[in-house]
């Protein structure tokens, strides 16, 4: 009887040991990220039979049980994904941001000092000072936009280390991961054997950090072993293998997307749909940062192609028409062939149009006998077989650029892919050395002849090309000679003819374009004498004229970009507004994420963190479980006692 | 409703509540710091980009106000030549009218010849004032190069016809100056529709006013001609040579109306073949109106005709500088009328730099009461939540136990 009560009490001990581990294991794992919480079943034991009835032999540890709930670790593992991408993206969206945060280190001043400069020069047009003055003003602004272009490229360049890591990080989570599940398979075997708590505990672990780099989901097998997935079903960690991700080092190439999958059977794009903290790097890359260095390349090709367009209209202070202000930068157009191109095209790009220029990529390719350029930025197609299809040289324009195969050909699939204004920002530059090349004075310049009997006027004609122009090269200076018979002017010289005018009808003024000369366009006024003249002749030694230069200056406030529907300052404005909203839409969607993660990890602990007042309370309990148990080991030694005392008698 | 609380989480909770509340006093802080509401474009996107706007829009009106200066300045060194312009001209004016007094010798009107030809000198040097940039005024385009060059012929202009403009606001230019050829050498000759002249071979002493149209409708530009035909009667013939009106007796001083549209008055003793010239005026520079006086003043008029010609030299002269006094008029009128205007833009340019800096104020500026009142309400948050957690975490069955 009383070697029953010893094995019932010892076997209530040992249970009670067991309780005692169990919950000092979890008082040492309260803080143990990802622990789930053990408790302990008891069993009883296997009764006997004895005479009328079961007699009871005590307690065993039935199993060691994990709080764990699928549902809820599913539910956190997602919006840890979703926390990760979102902070990722949020984050590195702040920077572009605080790049383009301070109003006085932005573009902004430095469009203003230069186009202020440019006033400054129309002010005081033979001022020496003034032009040395616009030129270092033209340098500051090459300077803003060089910096602002080199911050963004650091950007990138920690976007582009970080996607490393972060592939390299997830590569040796699948591999970890893998293990996991093997060493899983090896103590579980089948279903029926003890599961392994704290080795699932890391298994989950490490799902969710693949789940935090790479956005994955999971799906426990039967044998506890776990499989991960990402995108729509690209298998991660099957069982005990684990597939590599690999980052495409050459990002120009159209022919490889930036992060892929290595497979079993083929390499698979999976940049597209990563999510995770891969995710937020790579939606950063292509959403903020990409759009907004191509805006600023956008600005200044604006800046450089208006000012150059004018400055090539009127003379400097020697006369001799303008030169280029702003180095051309049309052609710093990036194209690169894909790497698994077959045909041998060549092709280039170029800037033709900036008011037409959109901010997005293109990628030209080639299938069957179609040529199609795709906008990358809204997926718009546009069909150049027409143009393209007949083989090498050929060109086509598409919103201002002009795409030349200059020689080869393209075989069905290549693909290239062009970034008209990623560069430009990085290669705008003065060319102008002098402050005297600054051409501020008009090409041409009209008068009446001294003679004249009537009261005709002219105004001063504004040239449009240089076309025909200088005059004296192409024919001598424009006379117009007043017919009073025919009512109309003779025109000696340029294009010849006559020009009609009535002074009855046009005394208020009547504007005539000579096309081919410069487009020049005037106005004639008053009522002109027979025989009365009006030259036109070119505006040699005329440095205190500032027509051109007033132009110049009024390209500040000309809608060059978009389609004529944005100065070069609001478009600058554009792209702070555009970081702006998707820094702020990002910021919006950390905190929503923030929260969610916060919702799920208090629904996860719930159910398996550990509270430790709830374990001080368990320690308690199995502490008196274990005296009670003591207790009656001391019982049952003392019933023997008595036994034993009653047989010595 | 999550009925078990891990101790972890209590610590996480408390820590990351702290940490946000943290984050948020920092940001009010900072904003309290530098003064401004948006602290980056993500603060408020449309806000950073209207405060952009905003900023560019008031840099430029500075800069227009800036021109402006620049346009009042230059405009005032115009004004100031012109006033001496007309200073001179009145003079010349006063000199000429002295030189046709009965009682002058031709010694007396050489003098005066003299003070004249000093006075031309003084109104070439004004043609070629400099402004304070070192350019010609009056020069048009070619402000570098001097325009009013002396030279046998009289006085030559060597500029051009350009007028410079400077931009005083995004879409009105006003021109800052006249070129040279417009203020002294575009003048009206004659009374601005003819002029009248003597024939040099005249040897009465008849001389001929400058005269006026009386009917513009009638008046028909031709060349004229009044002669002699004996002392007492004339004929009058037009550019064609077709006779208008002959046997026309002549009473001097009596208005001669037989060409159609206009009138002229010839006083004074006529002689057979003696004639006047009517012809269209074309335009005529003030220089050469000094240079005419001065010759004319110099040569002898003892004669009865030389004093006939005297007579008619001034007569034109006078007309010229009459017309010559309205142009510069004219020209002073129009210059203080850039700079009124300049004057009414500067006016607007300010306002607009004023509404333009308080609507950035607006946009971009904290303000700063509720700034304040919010910092403290955080502050306030802030320690409570510093203080509940110091209590929170005292609490554990642990310290209970043993």
């Amino acid at each position: 009887m009383s070697s029953s009560i010893f094995g019932t009490a010892t076997s209530a001990l040992l249970a009670s040991q067991r309780a005692l581990t169990t919950t000092s294991h979890n008082v040492a794992n309260a803080n143990t990220e990802g622990y789930s919480r053990q408790s302990v079943d008891f069993a009883t034991r296997e009764p006997f039979r004895e005479g009328p009835g079961f007699v009871g032999t005590g307690v065993e540890v039935d199993r060691i049980r994990r709080a764990y709930d699928r549902f809820v670790a599913t539910n956190l593992g997602s919006a840890i994904a979703g926390q990760a991408k979102q902070s990722e993206l949020a984050g590195l969206a702040g920077e572009v941001d605080n790049v383009l945060a301070d109003p006085a280190a932005g573009l902004t001043p430095a469009l203003n000092g230069f186009f202020g400069s440019i006033q400054d020069v129309a002010n005081d047009p033979t001022s020496t000072a003034a032009r040395t003055a616009a030129l270092s003003e033209a340098g500051s602004l090459a300077s803003r936009f060089d910096n602002l272009d080199s911050r963004f490229d650091e950007l990138d360049a920690r976007v582009q280390s970080r996607i490393s890591s972060a592939v390299a990080e997830t590569n040796e989570t699948a591999a970890s991961l893998a293990g996991i599940n093997r060493e899983i398979l090896e103590v579980q075997g089948s279903a029926s054997e003890p599961q392994p708590n704290d080795l699932l505990d890391e298994r989950d672990r490490l799902v969710n950090r693949l789940v935090e780099q790479v956005g994955a989901s999971s799906r426990e097998r039967a044998d506890g072993a776990v499989d991960v997935f990402i995108g729509q079903g690209q298998a991660v960690v099957v069982g005990t293998e684990a597939m590599n991700l690999a980052v495409n080092d050459n990002r120009l190439d159209p022919g490889a997307p930036p992060v892929t999958l290595a497979g079993t059977d083929a390499t698979i794009n999976v940049g597209s749909f990563v999510g995770g903290r891969l995710g937020g790097l790579v939606e950063f890359g292509s959403s903020v940062l990409e759009p907004a260095r191509n805006a600023l390349g956008r600005i200044a090709l604006g800046v450089t192609e208006a000012t150059n367009a004018t400055q090539r209209l009127g003379l400097d202070l020697d006369g001799a028409f303008g030169e280029d202000f702003f180095r051309p930068i049309g052609d710093a157009a990036r194209v690169a062939p894909g790497s698994d191109n077959t045909g041998s095209a060549s092709v280039s790009a170029s800037v033709v149009d900036a008011d037409a220029l959109t901010t997005s990529d293109y990628r030209l390719s080639r299938s069957g006998a179609t040529f199609n350029l795709e906008r990358l930025a809204d997926g718009q197609v546009t069909d150049v077989s027409a143009a393209l299809g007949g083989g090498a040289p050929a060109s086509v324009t598409v919103d201002g650029v002009e795409i030349s195969l200059d020689s080869g050909s393209m075989d069905d699939g290549d693909r290239f892919q062009i970034q008209p204004t990623r560069d430009a920002a990085a290669a705008f530059d003065v060319a102008l050395a002098d402050g005297r090349d600054i051409a501020a004075a008009g090409a041409v310049r009209s008068s009446v002849s001294a003679g004249n009997t009537g009261s005709a006027a002219i105004t001063q004609p504004e040239t449009s090309s240089t076309t025909g122009l200088p005059l004296s090269s192409n024919g001598g200076p424009i006379e117009l000679a007043f017919d009073a018979g025919a009512n109309e002017f003779t025109v000696t010289n340029g294009p010849g003819g006559t020009l009609a005018y009535d002074p009855a009808a046009d005394a208020s003024g009547r504007s005539y374009s000579l096309a081919g000369f410069g487009g020049m366009e005037f106005t004639i006024s008053g009522v002109p004498a027979d025989g009365d003249r009006l030259t036109i002749t070119d505006n040699s030694g005329s440095q205190g004229d500032n027509r051109n230069a007033l132009r110049m200056a009024g390209v500040e406030q000309a809608a060059v970009l978009d389609g004529g529907n944005a100065s070069v300052g609001e478009a600058y404005g554009s792209l702070v507004a555009e970081v702006g909203t998707r820094t702020r839409s990002a910021q919006t969607a950390e905190a929503v994420q923030s929260t969610r993660l916060d919702a799920a990890r208090a629904e996860r602990d719930a159910v398996s963190g550990v509270n430790l007042d709830e374990e001080a309370a368990n320690l308690l309990r199995f502490q008196q479980s274990y005296e009670a148990s003591a207790r009656v080991v001391a019982v049952a030694n003392e019933l023997f006692d008595t036994l034993l005392r009653a047989v010595s008698r | 409703m999550v009925t078990r609380v891990s101790t972890a989480e209590v610590f996480r909770l408390a820590t990351g509540s702290l940490v946000q509340q943290q984050t948020r006093l920092l940001e009010t802080q900072q904003q309290l710091a530098s003064g401004r509401r948006i602290q980056s474009p993500a603060d408020d996107p449309t806000g950073s980009t209207r405060a952009l706007d905003l900023t560019r829009a008031i840099e430029s009106t500075r800069q227009f106000n800036r021109n402006a200066d620049m346009a009042t300045s230059r405009l005032g060194q115009e004004e100031t030549a012109l006033a001496t312009v007309t200073g001179n001209l009145q003079r010349v004016r006063e000199l000429t009218i002295q030189a046709a007094n009965a009682s002058q010798t031709d010694a007396t009107r050489a003098n005066i010849a003299a003070e004249i030809a000093q006075r031309r000198d003084e109104l070439v040097d004004l043609a070629n004032t400099r402004d304070a940039n070192g350019e010609y005024l009056f020069a048009g385009f070619n402000s570098t190069s001097r325009p009013f060059a002396n030279t046998s012929d009289g006085v030559r202009y060597d500029g051009d016809q350009g007028q410079r403009s400077l931009a005083v606001s995004p879409n009105r230019e006003i021109a800052v100056d006249d070129s040279g050829y417009a203020v002294f050498m575009d003048l009206p000759a004659g009374n601005g529709t003819f002029e009248v002249a003597a024939d040099a071979g005249n040897t009465g002493g008849a001389a001929i006013g400058s005269g006026s149209v009386t009917d513009p409708a009638a008046y028909t530009a031709d060349e004229y001609t009044i002669e002699f035909t004996a002392p007492d009667t004339f004929e009058v013939r037009d550019g064609g040579g077709t006779l208008i009106a002959t046997n026309v007796a002549y009473e001097p001083g009596n208005t001669i109306d037989e060409i159609p549209g206009l009138e002229v008055v010839i006083k004074g003793t006529a002689a057979t073949g003696d004639e006047f010239r009517i012809t269209p005026a074309g335009s005529q520079d003030l220089f050469s109106t000094y240079d005419e006086i001065i010759t004319a003043l110099q040569s002898p008029a003892g004669s009865s005709a030389g004093n006939g010609q005297l007579q008619t030299s001034v007569n034109r002269a006078l007309t010229a500088f009459d017309g010559a006094l309205g142009h510069m008029q004219d020209q002073r009128a129009e210059v203080g009328a850039r700079l009124q205007s300049i004057d009414s833009q500067t006016g607007l340019n300010t306002q607009l730099e004023l509404d333009l800096e308080s609507a950035r104020s607006g946009v971009e500026d904290l303000d700063m009461a509720a700034a304040i009142s919010r910092f403290q309400q955080q502050l306030t948050s802030f320690e409570a939540a510093q203080s509940s957690f110091s209590r929170i975490q005292g609490l554990s069955l642990f310290r209970f136990l043993g």
